[in-house]
C-alpha cells in the first residue's frame, strides 16, 4: 500500500500500545466508534467521557474531569460544515452567538480549530477544540477516506459557568448542604 | 504547550513595524498561539503556542518571521545566508551507538546582551524539553568559540577517565560524580542509564565542552554578556530533529543580524556541511483545498496564500522552509492555505442530513435507576474516579480485591482507579457529620477491578442512608423498589462481607447473577470514618443487571 503520508518516522512499538492507559481525552471514544461494526454513514455520534490528566489539583484542575466529544461522518462535509456545527454548539451551550473560530493544533485533525465564545461576564472563553480527522487516522480504522468532523468540549467548564461556580472542585463537592441547595442546571 | 516570554518592543523591532497589543493577539492565532498577558511596566508579553510540532515559534524571532509573512512584508521562504566557515567537528565512531547525530554552526558580528541570552536559553529549553523529549532526542549547547580550539571532537568516553568543572561548580569532577551530585546530572542521568561510555564534546586541546546531554563545562560551556562569537551545537538520536534545531537557531541568529558560518562535520563514514538548510517539497492538488475547506481558489490565489505562509510554490510543488518539519501530508499545507485565507472569512454551512438520534440503551437504564434513587429521596453525589487504597480497603475493613494502580501517580490521594463506590459515600458522610440527619445519598459511576492483566469495568450504583434508625429493612426496601420497577424477581442469600455487620448483610441474586451487596455498615468501618450515626447501604452492579434484563 502506498504510504498515506510522510508519517512521524519513529519506531512503532506494538507492545507499548498494549499497555493500559487512562484516556486523557474523549477522542479515544470516537476512534473506537470509527472502527466499530455498528458505525453508520452518514452518522453523528457523541460520548460523555471521564478523562484523566497528570495535574496537580487546584481551582481549575482535577485528576479526572468530563469531556463530551463527537463526530459527524458523511461524504462531502468540509470545514464550512464544521463552522456551522461549532456555531450551533456555542448557541446551545453557551447561549451566545458571538463566536470566534481560530486555528488550533491536535495531532489527529487537519485542519484543526478552536471555538471561543463571548461570555457576558467573563469575556472570550475557549469552549473546545475541533477539526477534521486526518486521513492517517480515518483510513486505517475505516478502510477508506471519508470526511469526519470531530469536536470536543470540556463540559466541566461550561457547567461552572452555568452554575456560577469559580472552583472546579465544587463540581465534585461532598458538602451535602451545598448539594441539597445547588441549582441543577 | 510552550509559553514564550519576550519584549513587545523587540517583537516590533524584529517585524519592522509597530504593532498594537490587539494586533499581536490576532496575529498569534495564525501560529495557533493564544495571547496570555502583557505587562506594560516591563514590556513583557506572554504567548502560548499550541502546536508541539512547530518549535520555530517558540522564539520571538520565529514569531516575528510568521508575522512578516502574514503582513506581506516577506514572501516565500525567508532568506538566510550561510557563509562558508573553516570550523570542523570530528565525530568519533565511539559515539555513534549512543547519540549519533550532531548539527553545528558559528555566528558572529553582534554583541550578546542579557535579553538575547535569555531568549536563546528560552528557545533552547522549550525545544529540548518538549520537541527534544527532555533532551533524550535532542539537546542543545551554546558556547563562545573564542574559548575553543578547533577542530572540536565528539566522542564517547569512559565515565571515570575524564574530569571537568561543570557549570556553576568550582571543583573538577569525573562524569559519574557529575551525574550523582550536580542538579542537572541528577535530572538527566536517566538518559545515560546503561551506557558504558558517555558522549562528550571537547576541543582540540582536550578541554571538555560538554557532557552531552547533561551539562556544559563551567569554562567553555557558556555564553556571557558582550560575547560576539557564538558556537552552536545540537546532538541527538534523530537526525531530522537535530537538523531542525540547527536551522531554527541559525535563522533566529541570522535575523538578529549575526553572520552565520557553516561547520564541516566529519562522521566516521562521511563528511557533511552543517547547518542542514535543505528545502523539501510536497505536491498538492487544488481539489484538496476544495475538499477540506470548500474553497475554489485560483492558482495565483493559492500561490499568494502559500507565499504568505512562507512556502514557495512552483508548478504544484510546494517548497518547505528548513525550519518546518511538521508537513506530513498535503493536508498540512492545505490547512496553512486555509489559515492564511482566514478562518473567519470561510462561510458557515448547516449540517443537512437527517439522522435519528438516541442515547445508548445502557445509559437510559442507568439514568432510570438514578431517577428512582432521587424519587426515593436520595441526594446524588459525585466523586473523582481516581482515589486511594486507604479509602477503598483499609477504612472499609476489607482486603484489596484487585486494583488498577497508576504508575508514577501525581499524588497518593489519587493513586488508583476505584474498584467500588460505597467508600465514596462513606467519605461524604464523614465530611457532613454536622449536617442535618437523615442523610440519604447515592453515587452512580464506573468502577474497575483487575485480575492480573485483565481489567473489568462496571457501571455501579451505591446507595446509603444514615440516621439513628438506619437499618437493613430500610435499604432492603430501596432494593426492592428498584427491582420492582424493572419487573425483576430476586433472592437474598446470606453472605459475609467485612465492611458490613455479620448477619446483617446479604447478597441479591437475579436470575443466577449476584448483582448487589446490601446491609448495615460494620461499626469498625464507622469508627474508621469517624462516624457515630449508623449507616445502611447497598451497592448494585448496574452493568450486570442490565445484561440480565436484556437476556
Amino acid at each position: 500500500m502506498k504510504a498515506l503520508s510522510r508519517k512521524w518516522r519513529y519506531e512503532f512499538d506494538e507492545k507499548r500500545t498494549h499497555r493500559h492507559m487512562l484516556r486523557t481525552q474523549g477522542t479515544a471514544c470516537s476512534a473506537r466508534m470509527l472502527a466499530s461494526k455498528d458505525l453508520q454513514i452518514p452518522g453523528k455520534y457523541f460520548a460523555i467521557a471521564r478523562c484523566f490528566r497528570y495535574d496537580v489539583v487546584d481551582a481549575t484542575h482535577l485528576p479526572d474531569f468530563f469531556q463530551t466529544e463527537g463526530i459527524v461522518i458523511e461524504e462531502g462535509l468540509n470545514f464550512k460544515h464544521l463552522k456551522g456545527l461549532l456555531r450551533m454548539f456555542a448557541e446551545e451551550f453557551a447561549e451566545t452567538d458571538q463566536i470566534k473560530i481560530t486555528p488550533g493544533y491536535f495531532p489527529f485533525t487537519e485542519p484543526s480549530a478552536e471555538l471561543h465564545a463571548k461570555h457576558p461576564d467573563l469575556g472570550w472563553i475557549e469552549l473546545g477544540g475541533s477539526g477534521i480527522f486526518r486521513p492517517e487516522m480515518v483510513k486505517p480504522l475505516l478502510g477508506r477516506e471519508i470526511p469526519v468532523l470531530a469536536w470536543g468540549i470540556g463540559i466541566d467548564r461550561i457547567a461552572m459557568f452555568n452554575l456560577g461556580i469559580k472552583d472546579i472542585r465544587q463540581l465534585f463537592s461532598h458538602d451535602l448542604e451545598f448539594l441539597r441547595n445547588a441549582k441543577v442546571i | 504547550m510552550p509559553t514564550i516570554t519576550f519584549s513587545l518592543k523587540d517583537l516590533q523591532h524584529l517585524v519592522g513595524k509597530k504593532l498594537a497589543i490587539e494586533e499581536v493577539q490576532e496575529l498569534a492565532h495564525y501560529g495557533k498561539g493564544d495571547f496570555e498577558s502583557y505587562d506594560e511596566e516591563t514590556d513583557e508579553m506572554k504567548i502560548d503556542f499550541g502546536d508541539t510540532n512547530l518549535p520555530y515559534l517558540w522564539s520571538v524571532e520565529g514569531f516575528a518571521r510568521l508575522i512578516r509573512g502574514i503582513l506581506g512584508m516577506q514572501k516565500g521562504i525567508p532568506e538566510i545566508k550561510v557563509l562558508k566557515g573553516d570550523y570542523n567537528v570530528i565525530v568519533d565512531k565511539s559515539v555513534v551507538k549512543y547519540r549519533p547525530f550532531i548539527s553545528c554552526f558559528a555566528a558572529k558580528g553582534k554583541k550578546v546582551d542579557d535579553y538575547l541570552i535569555k531568549q536563546l536559553v528560552q528557545l533552547q529549553e522549550k525545544f529540548c524539553e518538549t520537541y527534544g523529549r527532555r533532551r533524550q532526542k535532542v539537546s542543545i549547547g551554546l558556547y563562545s568559540y573564542s574559548r575553543l580550539k578547533f577542530p572540536v571532537h565528539y566522542r564517547a568516553v569512559d565515565p571515570l577517565s575524564v574530569e571537568f568543572v561543570p557549570l556553576e561548580f568550582k571543583a573538577k569532577m569525573n562524569l559519574k560524580e557529575i551525574l550523582a551530585e550536580h542538579p542537572k546530572g541528577k535530572e538527566y542521568a536517566w538518559i545515560l542509564e546503561g551506557f558504558e561510555k558517555y558522549p562528550l564534546l571537547m576541543d582540540d586541546k582536550n578541554e571538555v565542552m560538554s557532557l552531552v546531554p547533561v551539562i556544559n563545562s563551567n569554562f567553555t560551556g557558556k555564553v556571557e554578556i558582550n560575547d560576539e562569537n557564538l558556537f552552536f551545537e545540537a546532538t541527538g538520536t534523530d537526525k531530522e530533529a537535530v537538523d531542525l534545531a540547527g536551522s531554527i537557531f541559525a535563522y533566529a541568529l541570522y535575523e538578529r543580524g549575526f553572520e552565520v558560518y557553516s561547520v564541516g562535520i566529519k562522521y566516521p563514514d562521511k563528511k557533511v556541511v552543517s547547518p542542514n538548510m535543505e528545502i523539501n517539497s510536497i505536491s498538492i492538488k487544488s481539489g484538496q483545498i476544495n475538499h477540506l475547506f470548500g474553497l475554489e481558489l485560483k492558482e495565483n490565489e493559492v500561490k499568494r496564500l502559500l507565499e504568505k505562509a512562507q512556502f514557495q510554490f512552483d508548478s504544484h510543488k510546494v517548497k518547505i522552509p528548513p525550519y518546518r518539519k511538521d508537513i506530513l501530508h498535503p493536508y498540512d499545507i492545505v490547512e496553512d492555505i486555509g489559515i492564511m485565507y482566514g478562518f473567519d472569512k470561510i462561510k458557515e454551512l448547516p449540517l443537512e442530513t437527517y439522522t435519528i438520534g438516541s442515547t445508548s440503551k445502557l445509559n437510559e437504564f442507568v439514568d432510570k435507576v438514578r431517577e428512582i434513587a432521587v424519587g426515593l429521596g436520595y441526594q446524588e453525589a459525585m466523586s473523582p474516579i481516581l482515589t486511594n487504597k486507604d479509602l477503598l480497603y483499609k477504612k472499609m475493613n476489607i482486603e484489596d480485591f484487585g486494583t488498577i494502580e497508576i504508575e508514577d501517580c501525581m499524588s497518593e490521594t489519587y493513586s488508583v482507579v476505584r474498584s467500588w463506590l460505597l467508600p465514596n459515600l462513606m467519605e461524604v458522610f464523614s465530611k457532613n457529620k454536622h449536617v442535618e440527619f437523615p442523610q440519604r445519598i447515592f453515587e452512580e459511576g464506573l468502577a474497575n477491578t483487575r485480575k492480573g492483566e485483565n481489567i473489568t469495568e462496571f457501571n455501579r450504583i451505591a446507595i446509603a442512608s444514615s440516621h439513628e434508625k438506619a437499618g437493613y429493612t430500610e435499604i432492603r426496601q430501596v432494593l426492592d423498589f428498584i427491582m420492582k420497577c424493572f419487573g425483576l424477581n430476586y433472592d437474598i442469600e446470606e453472605t459475609e462481607h467485612d465492611s458490613f455487620i455479620e448477619g446483617r448483610v446479604g447478597r441479591a441474586i437475579v436470575k443466577g447473577k449476584k448483582v448487589a451487596y446490601l446491609g448495615e455498615i460494620n461499626p469498625v468501618v464507622l469508627t474508621n470514618w469517624g462516624l457515630e450515626m449508623p449507616v445502611a447501604a447497598l451497592e448494585l452492579n448496574l452493568s450486570e443487571m442490565f445484561e440480565v434484563i436484556n437476556r
